[in-house]
């Protein structure tokens, strides 16, 4: 049986980021949720994943600061970030952190997959 | 002492970021409920009867969003008195901002050929006087034809176009009664404006040397 890709979101909004699990479940994902930087390090110490998709705005450690922890203990791990429309500032600084790539909200959910898809491929 | 608790501009500035970053995950909420409940309907076969509606929703949070993000960037645009303003999003911005007021006059506006340019400027005041711009020729113009933005940057900083389509009504009183007043006068000259009036309307702004 082929193994399922296995995703952690990571966003402070809880009904967005939870209605988005559901959808990617709904794709044949399987999906972890947390509501900040400190849950997600939590999460990525005890399970394995095999990319992270991570918003950027997040109240107390930033999505950038979670980058960099990312890629300090796990340096080949896909990150997708999450930015607001027209905010691509961060989405470069992003990618300068070595995050796989970028997507703006509001999001297009095939577009999400196909970079997950693309992201597990390639790492 | 953080700028926003003594000056207005940036406390007005601060709630209006903040305020339309929060109604963005509102309308995010909004979209992934959407897409979550198209999805069911669609595994389960009774999509068709709803397509429509979900077309509709899908656009109306585009439009919103798109409307809260240049309100975003505006609000933003309050943060320091002189910072780096990226001319072509202003610009966008301000075609964004400007539909519900050119819609009630009857007028649209577009952009062409804007250059990817960064000045450093006062840049609250800079968006203030091309809006203001827009609006009073918005006021000068019959036609219902669009009025064309174009954007190029200049040795020392950067010009603003606005080319109406149509004919003007006549001399575009409106815009030089703006240009006549003594306040906003006094703004153009903090950012070093300078307006040029033919039947296009050029709006020649130089970079702040701090």
């Amino acid at each position: 049986m082929e193994k399922k890709c296995r995703v952690l979101l990571v966003d402070d909004e809880e009904e967005f980021v939870r209605t988005l699990a559901e959808r990617l479940e709904l794709r044949g994902l399987m999906t972890r949720v947390a509501l900040d930087g400190i849950e997600a390090m939590d999460l990525l110490d005890q399970s394995d994943v095999d990319v992270v998709v991570l918003d950027v705005r997040m109240p107390g450690m930033s999505g950038l600061d979670v980058l960099r922890q990312i890629k300090s203990i796990k340096p080949d791990l896909p990150v997708i970030l999450l930015t607001g429309h027209g905010d691509t500032k961060d989405g470069i600084e992003g990618m300068r952190l070595g995050a796989f790539d970028y997507l703006m909200k509001p999001l297009d959910i095939d577009t999400l997959m196909e970079k997950i898809f693309e992201a597990t491929q390639t790492s | 002492m953080e700028d926003w608790k003594v000056r207005e501009s940036a406390f007005i500035g601060k709630l209006t970021a903040g305020a339309t970053h929060e109604l963005r995950n509102v309308l995010a909420i909004i979209g992934e409920s959407a897409g979550l409940v198209e999805d069911i309907l669609q595994f389960k076969g009774a999509y068709e009867k709803f397509s429509s509606k979900f077309v509709l929703i899908k656009e109306q949070i585009s439009r919103g969003q798109a409307i809260l993000s240049a309100l975003n960037r505006y609000a933003h645009s309050t943060d320091f008195p002189i910072q780096s303003l990226d001319v072509r999003q202003s610009l966008q911005d301000m075609a964004v901002l400007s539909q519900r007021f050119l819609r009630q006059k009857k007028r649209e506006c577009f952009l062409t050929q804007v250059d990817p340019i960064i000045i450093k400027t006062y840049a609250v005041k800079w968006n203030m006087v091309h809006f203001a711009v827009l609006m009073s020729l918005a006021d000068d113009i019959d036609a219902t034809e669009p009025i064309e933005i174009r954007c190029f940057g200049e040795d020392s900083g950067v010009a603003v176009i606005f080319c109406p389509n149509g004919s003007p009504r006549s001399e575009y009183p409106t815009l030089r009664a703006l240009l006549e007043d003594a306040s906003f006068r006094k703004t153009m000259a903090l950012i070093e404006a300078e307006a040029d009036i033919g039947k296009d309307v050029a709006i020649r702004t130089r970079e702040i040397k701090e």
